[in-house]
């Protein structure tokens, strides 16, 4: 566990830390820090290590659950073919991706007007758009550019294009069940690091392991039925974009969210609840009256 | 052919972002575990030497007040203390301010007033500081609110002989205006409480920002002065003082409050300018710096370089996107392609989370929390931010030698006066 830079002894924490009436004084956001302690490395070597082997170990069912996704959800979306599975080698093991075996088609001349249209209305987008929409209209552009590119690409180039949809979907899913390898290391060097109790660490990488699992396997199924509906031509953006890109953000998202969470502990410096007994004005009884006087209430500084 | 190329150009863009990937970990990590360097923070009785406030201002006639009372108020024997606003041809209300403070302060206020010379805040000051006596001269900016200890704080550590230069963390004022400024409270929070002190702490080298922060005259005089055909001369001011064995030292605890831009458009300007005036330096002294080795220790020069070249990291991460795609639709090298497919999805996820983390812990530090839900829309600012210092770096401008500069300005947006001076970080009242 982490404690604040410079504690040697309880006794000194409470002296050094008491205000005026017994209130608590947080030390200043500039002098905070942590300690390594026995703890942080249990938790930054041995929790990252179970969870990437639980994982390991979990691939198996893990990649039955997605085929079993891609099953249910094929009929409804109306997706030719059957799903099938590739087994792919990832570090030591052996994984079997599953993937849709429709296919994609090269886009016909409607397509690609279709694809200019859109390009079109994105960088116009992108262009009108001012103000408080600025960064939007950035995100718009950049997807014009990369559409462009495929516009481009589409139209002079001869087919077949370089990834089928079958192959596609199972590089996207290889690069996902690598960032479930992952996202335990990651998360022990960004977030076990912290001050955080334990339960809110198992909570966080549980949390974010199965959104992913979920998530996953519906992008790809996504991503299928888009490229299977308006052919090849939405492939790059669907990859440049809405691929790893959106994944990793997705783990921003929950990290941002986790790390919000209340620790009360060391680096809620401004917030925590007082860790030392507040001061208590001894009771008194006036004179006249039996009714005991109500006991002040600490002001200790909350604040920085 | 082209794919043999864009494979190696991916692969030096993916060499060149991991080393920043993993100094903004490396950097975090120390900020969060390693032993604070604050030199002197704590001193308040001290024979203080005389010191010499310069505010540079042009039409700041809406935030000057503040700024000067704020600078009336603070903790500093009033005999060894010079307050000089300098105005530079305002066509507002800024003169008449400054002169009407002089009046009420003359032994305090000495206004420096500018109608003709070369335009620009390094111009400004280096007159400035010709006619002014003192051992220190101090930097705010007209918006900036420094508190009643900050002087003190910032003058302690020029009691070591060796430091020069002395920089202040900056925190923005008007965070809860929109969505813009509460991204940058979070880019400035990782930058300062993070970056900064991390470079304090491993002994690298702190950037002196020009403002909230004093440089040694000696050590001036010594470098030569201000450079006022400079784009950036607080960067170029800092690499000369340690390219001449000066100390630069950054006080995490001594915090002053700024405003931030607003809109977009104005944060599109600032960022352009700082990148111009970053490349600026970077080619004026990166083969200096790196043959300086004798009075520079190695892991210096790296930083320095590194630091340097932050503004070149769009580009360079442009490049990169431009090898993906080609890569994308020329097909991977069969021997390289699942190695590069590997690569690009580790260093999505590793690589880019780098940035999201030094501002997590600084929020997580400044006792901002609730602040990291904002975390995902960092995105945006980053996109532009890309976007525009890559902009910037393509421009002539980055790459040219001796331009004259003029008044680059961020607008300001009080319209009140801060009779508050803010309590904690990043939350500042203005009423």
């Amino acid at each position: 566990m982490s404690r604040v830079t410079g504690r040697t002894s309880r006794r000194t924490d409470v002296l050094r830390d008491r205000g005026f009436r017994g209130g608590r004084i947080a030390p200043h956001r500039a002098m905070i820090g942590l300690e390594v302690g026995p703890f942080l490395l249990i938790d930054v070597i041995v929790l990252p290590l179970m969870f990437a082997l639980a994982v390991f170990i979990l691939l198996d069912p893990l990649m039955e659950g997605w085929r079993w996704i891609f099953d249910v959800l094929r009929q409804p979306l109306g997706l030719p073919g059957v799903v099938a599975t590739r087994v792919v080698e990832i570090g030591p093991a052996s994984v079997a991706i599953p993937f849709y075996t429709a296919s994609a088609v090269w886009p016909t001349a409607l397509d690609l007007r279709s694809g200019w249209i859109v390009t079109v209305v994105l960088a116009a987008a992108g262009m009108l758009l001012r103000g408080r929409f600025t960064p939007f209209a950035y995100f718009l552009r950049a997807l014009a550019v990369i559409q462009l590119t495929a516009q481009v690409w589409f139209t002079f180039a001869p087919p077949p294009f370089t990834y089928a949809l079958s192959q596609y979907m199972a590089g996207l899913l290889v690069c996902g069940v690598v960032i479930l390898l992952l996202a335990p290391v990651l998360v022990a060097f960004t977030y076990f690091i912290f001050d955080f109790p334990l339960w809110q660490k198992l909570a966080l990488v549980i949390m974010l392991l199965v959104h992913l699992a979920l998530f996953l396997p519906l992008q790809a199924v996504v991503h299928a039925w888009i490229l299977y509906r308006s052919s090849l031509i939405s492939m790059p953006i669907l990859f440049l974009v809405f691929g790893v890109l959106l994944d990793v953000f997705v783990y921003v998202a929950l990290y941002g969210w986790g790390m919000s969470w209340r620790s009360n502990s060391v680096l809620d410096a401004s917030d925590r609840a007082a860790p030392i007994a507040p001061y208590r004005a001894p009771r008194m009884t006036p004179p006249t009256s039996h009714r005991p006087v109500g006991i002040t209430p600490p002001t200790g500084s909350r604040a920085l | 052919m082209i794919i043999t190329l864009a494979n190696i150009g991916l692969w030096i863009c993916i060499a060149v972002l991991a080393v920043y990937t993993l100094r903004h970990y490396f950097f975090t990590l120390n900020r969060l575990f390693g032993t604070h360097r604050q030199p002197y923070v704590d001193v308040v009785q001290a024979d203080w030497p005389l010191l010499t406030v310069f505010v540079p201002a042009h039409n700041e006639g809406r935030v000057i007040r503040d700024s000067l009372d704020a600078l009336l108020s603070v903790d500093y024997p009033v005999d060894k203390l010079r307050i000089v606003p300098i105005d530079d041809r305002s066509q507002d209300d800024t003169r008449p301010i400054m002169e009407e403070y002089a009046e009420l302060y003359p032994d305090r206020i000495f206004p420096f007033l500018r109608d003709d010379g070369i335009p620009g805040k390094a111009a400004a000051l280096a007159e400035a500081m010709s006619d002014v006596e003192g051992e220190i001269y101090m930097v705010f900016d007209a918006d900036y609110i420094p508190g009643p200890r900050l002087l003190k704080q910032l003058t302690a550590p020029f009691f070591d002989a060796e430091v020069g230069a002395v920089m202040g963390r900056v925190v923005p004022l008007n965070v809860n205006k929109s969505l813009l400024t509460r991204l940058l409270d979070l880019e400035r929070a990782g930058g300062y409480q993070v970056d900064q002190q991390a470079r304090m702490n491993l002994r690298l080298i702190p950037q002196y920002g020009g403002t909230v922060g004093g440089v040694r005259r000696i050590a001036l005089e010594q470098i030569g002065g201000w450079r006022i055909d400079s784009l950036a001369e607080d960067t170029d001011l800092t690499v000369r003082l340690v390219m001449n064995g000066w100390d630069v030292v950054y006080q995490n605890r001594s915090e002053c409050y700024e405003e931030v831009p607003e809109t977009w458009d104005m944060r599109i300007r600032q960022i352009k300018r700082w990148a111009k005036g970053h490349n600026q330096t970077l080619v004026r002294y990166v083969a200096a710096m790196i043959s300086n080795r004798r009075s520079l220790p190695w892991w210096q020069v790296v930083d320095g370089v590194l630091l340097l070249g932050v503004f070149l990291v769009p580009l360079v991460l442009l490049m990169g996107w431009i090898c993906t795609i080609t890569l994308f639709y020329a097909g991977y090298p069969p021997q390289w392609g699942r190695l590069t497919v590997l690569a690009i999805s580790s260093f999505n996820t590793v690589g880019n989370f780098a940035a999201f983390f030094q501002v997590a812990t600084a929020s997580r530090l400044d006792g901002s929390r609730e602040r990291n839900r904002m975390l995902p829309f960092l995105l945006l600012g980053f996109l532009v931010s890309t976007f525009s210092v890559a902009r910037a770096s393509l421009s002539r401008a980055s790459w040219l030698r001796g331009r004259p500069v003029e008044w680059q300005k961020t607008e300001r947006y009080r319209t009140t006066r801060a009779t508050k001076r803010p309590g904690t970080g990043g939350q500042g009242n203005v009423s």
